[in-house]
């Protein structure tokens, strides 16, 4: 498998690394590694057709396997009775072995999700879809009554299988105390290093000149910073700012939910209305900001915005 | 508030964090200071409309263009003779045109915003031959009330409509007469002349860096055309939010420009409503000393608007009242609802959010002047579309004595099979209460917590009572709302609980969470916890009562309760709001 997608038309024409411009930044993705669940046969899915896991359907807490519909298949869906544990569930990520790991977020109220236990991380296991809490992260300050939010974004180095949790649990209005933090996985996982003081949201990951790097949305305004990333996984230096999702879109102030790329190298950012709050939109309006790295200038260019989920 | 497992685990937590805070690969970053000009941040209710000759010149053009067939404000500069033919082109394409009314008839408001040569690069790969052999023209129109905007390109040569596209929620460059307003509603507020301490005059709002006097900004919840004329003075930028759909001065905030000077931060609706709402109402209680009564009120995180150490003619009356929940539940779909919780825009667990500050206004009966009121309203941004609410607060203080604790819902939520029940809770001053209800013929004690269904069986007093509370100090009585008080209530049908206050206990004196579902039709609505399994005696002890009234809404035409409909006044929508208002009034004896 290749180790570095290219990311752009440019790095495609110029070979990713002709002699004209072999001194302009490089970037490039990692690609992704999701594993197949195994137990998804015993769950009644068809073998190799297309599936995923959602945190919001349609009257439903927690995860739900579905099966999409399409060329003879029919939607399915597949829940385990643990997986409403953790209440209202954020993101969802695989590994290459298929575990799940999964982050609460609470939905319009906190019913299902107490503010003191949202700095969790639940796995679901591959063989048994059981899901159980994999780790409880620290904070630099307790829950309090104004923040109802805790863990935010996930995000997998599929070469390192160290995992990166964003969570703003403890911040309030006068007090930014929230935390990065790098955890090794495996069946103990433990936190490698913290980067607190920031309350970031959307993660992802990239490698720019050879050099890896941690992307975070921030919950607080609409900027996306990076920082670097040690060989250990660990970080180093000071974040950067990469852009800024402010005055685009239909309301001019998303917050960057998470952070992807395609296979065409482009970053695309979900972003969303946030404010520390549970207002709620019926619709979840949410807008995929597609970026495309310009080597030329180091900046990054808006291609496309859409309506969706990211 | 949480229970002894979460503080067990928050104890886990910050051992967890010292013990990591001591390994090498942490790291801290120098958490970003508060911006110290949060607190300029001035939000503007729904003035009157200002009364300056370019704005009434402008408000006419508009009512005229509303009047004619095809209603579109035309581009306001003189036009070529070429320029004159490319709008022509439009006003009579009915592509162009599909945007202009509502399927009743109705004119929105529209205009041309701008006319421009077409470049290569406006046309549709299709369409490029077009360009190649004589001139085209983009024309660029905004519906105000659908925040569309459509671009056309024609070719006045050969009366051709070459393409149309319509764009929602994009809005285009302004028109130079448009900018020009921005800037002069600015100047002429009076609030813009009260910051920056002086009249400013055009002049004053150009900036050096980018040559122009408007920053692009937004109104994010309103979903408005706005602009922010800005005023450099120092080393600081005083924004004005204008709102040229609703043609008023949303709000005022200064940033920091720095040395050099640049724009680094943009200022918006949203932005400055979080700021002013959160740091006057959300931080700490606002002290108000009217006619005979004294309490401070604050916006919480979830309760909604609390008001606290109410004292009338200096005696304590209550220790304090608050809004604790929403439950709303649909009857055609079993179990399907939502717990809404009301209170500050910005860190909060409120679903519906505060986003205007809350407003003291006299009550007047028969023409002369009885009382205070202070409301709050709470809104979903896109209300009142379909599973959007607002919801509203008001507390009544009368000059002989009597208070009301009320609330409403404004619809519109997600269907016309809805039950609103609020959660009130009430706590009165004084530390032995004497808890009655009325038993036909005189008050009859209540020894321990309990709860009441008010149906149409139960008793009342001659005034209305239904329960007396003794506070030492005091006596009130507990009036539920029968449809007698004269704003449209039709009455609660309301569960009404008493539970001892316990000093041990965070029994809700302090921000509660979400304390009830959303969709049981019967008592347990949440304060019953406070009171089961083992009810215990009111004697001797504090009396909190909760109040939940149950209220069905209804989109019957005249007839509407619980319900919002949108409707285009000028050209852009407004809400009809059909408030259903219910909570108690308390009466002293």
């Amino acid at each position: 498998m290749m180790r570095f997608l290219p990311l752009c038309i440019w790095l495609l024409l110029s070979g990713c690394g002709g002699n004209r411009q072999s001194d302009a930044p490089v970037m490039s993705i990692i690609p992704e590694c999701k594993g197949v669940p195994k137990y998804i046969v015993q769950a009644g899915f068809l073998p190799g057709k297309p599936f995923g896991f959602s945190v919001s359907e349609k009257g439903v807490t927690g995860l739900s396997l579905i099966q999409f519909p399409g060329n003879g298949v029919s939607y399915k869906q597949f829940r385990m009775p643990d997986w409403d544990n953790a209440g209202h569930l954020g993101a969802v990520i695989t590994d290459k072995e298929g575990n799940n790991f999964v982050i609460p977020r609470p939905f319009i109220n906190t019913l299902k999700n107490d503010p003191a236990e949202q700095n969790i991380i639940y796995r679901v296991d591959s063989r048994t879809g059981a899901m159980k809490m994999y780790i409880q992260l620290p904070s630099v300050r307790p829950a309090n009554d104004r923040n109802p939010f805790g863990l935010m974004g996930l995000v997998l180095d599929c070469e390192s299988d160290i995992m990166y949790a964003s969570s703003v649990l403890g911040s309030d209005a006068d007090h930014e105390t929230g935390s990065i933090y790098a955890i090794r996985t495996g069946d103990q996982p433990e936190v490698l290093a913290s980067l607190s003081g920031l309350d970031a949201m959307g993660l992802g990951i990239c490698y720019f000149n050879g050099d890896k790097y941690l992307l975070f949305g921030k919950a607080r305004n609409s900027e996306v910073y990076k920082i670097a990333l040690n060989p250990k996984g660990g970080f180093k230096g000071e974040p950067e700012k990469l852009l800024s999702l402010a005055l685009l879109g239909d309301r001019g102030d998303d917050k960057p939910r998470k952070i992807r790329f395609n296979n065409k190298g482009e970053m695309m950012i979900s972003g969303i209305n946030f404010n520390f709050n549970l207002a709620n939109s019926p619709d979840k309006q949410e807008n995929i900001y597609s970026f495309q790295f310009d080597p030329a200038t180091t900046q990054w260019r808006l291609v496309n915005i859409r309506k969706g989920i990211l | 508030m949480f229970n002894n497992a979460a503080a067990q685990r928050i104890a886990f937590i910050l051992f967890t964090l010292i013990t990591i805070g001591c390994s090498s690969g942490n790291k801290k970053l120098d958490t970003t200071p508060t911006d110290s000009l949060a607190i300029s941040s001035v939000l503007f209710g729904q003035d009157e409309r200002p009364d300056f000759e370019l704005i009434n010149n402008y408000f006419e053009l508009i009512q005229h263009s509303l009047k004619k067939e095809i209603p579109i404000v035309p581009l306001q500069r003189a036009l070529t003779d070429e320029e004159q033919k490319a709008q022509e082109i439009c006003f009579q394409d009915a592509s162009f045109r599909s945007f202009l009314k509502d399927s009743s008839g109705n004119a929105y408001r529209n205009e041309i915003f701008g006319i421009y040569p077409a470049r290569e690069s406006d046309l549709l790969a299709a369409n490029r031959s077009f360009f190649t052999d004589g001139s085209c023209f983009r024309v660029e129109m905004y519906n105000f009330a659908r925040n569309i905007t459509t671009i056309a390109v024609v070719k006045p040569a050969t009366s051709e409509m070459i393409q149309v596209a319509h764009y929602i929620a994009m809005q285009p460059e302004l028109p130079e007469h448009l900018k020009n307003l921005a800037i002069q509603m600015a100047l002429e507020n009076p609030r813009v002349q009260e910051a920056l301490e002086m009249k400013p005059e055009m002049k004053d709002a150009l900036m050096a860096d980018t040559k122009t006097a408007l920053n692009n900004s937004r109104c994010e919840r309103s979903k408005h055309l706005c602009v922010a004329p800005t005023f450099v003075k120092d080393n600081k930028a005083l924004w004005t939010i204008v709102d040229l759909t609703d043609l008023h001065v949303a709000g005022l905030r200064w940033t920091n420009l720095g040395e050099t000077p640049v724009i680094t931060e943009v200022v918006s609706e949203r932005k400055i409503q979080n700021e002013s709402i959160t740091n006057c109402y959300c931080k700490t209680a606002v002290p108000l000393n009217r006619d005979n009564w004294n309490l401070e009120y604050m916006i919480t995180g979830n309760d909604g608007l609390r008001i606290s150490d109410v004292s009338y003619k200096g005696k304590p009356v209550i220790k304090s009242a608050k809004l604790v929940d929403w439950h709303v539940s649909y009857s055609n779909t079993e179990g399907f609802g939502y717990s809404d919780a009301v209170g500050c825009p910005y860190f909060s667990s409120a679903t519906v959010v505060a986003i205007d500050p809350p407003k003291i206004a006299e009550i007047i009966h028969d023409g002369k002047p009885v009382g205070f009121s202070i409301e709050q309203f709470y809104r979903s941004d896109a209300w009142p579309s379909p599973c959007n609410y607002q919801y509203f607060q008001r507390y009544e203080f009368y000059d002989d004595g009597r208070f009301r604790t009320a609330a409403a819902s404004i619809g519109r939520g997600c269907g016309n099979d809805g039950t609103y029940r609020p959660v009130f809770r009430i706590a009165f001053a004084g530390d032995k209460h004497q808890l009655a209800e009325w038993g036909g013929d005189q008050y009859v004690p209540i020894q321990k917590e309990g709860w009441r269904l008010q149906q149409f069986n139960t008793r009342y007093d001659r005034d209305g009572g239904m329960f007396k509370l003794g506070t030492g100090e005091n006596n009130y009585r507990l009036v539920p709302a029968n449809g007698q008080f004269g704003d449209g209530g039709r009455g609660d049908n309301a569960y009404i609980y008493f539970t001892r206050y316990k000093a041990d206990t965070d029994e809700g004196e302090s921000d509660l969470p979400t304390i009830g579902p959303c969709c049981n039709t019967d008592h347990r609505q949440g304060p019953e916890k406070f009171i089961e399994e083992q009810p215990e005696s009111l004697q001797n002890s504090q009396v909190v009562l909760w109040y939940v009234p149950q209220i069905k809404n209804d989109d019957t035409k005249g007839k509407e309760y619980c319900w919002a409909e949108a409707q285009l006044v000028n050209g852009v929508y407004k809400t009809e709001m059909f408030p259903c208002i219910a909570g108690p009034m308390f009466i002293p004896d």
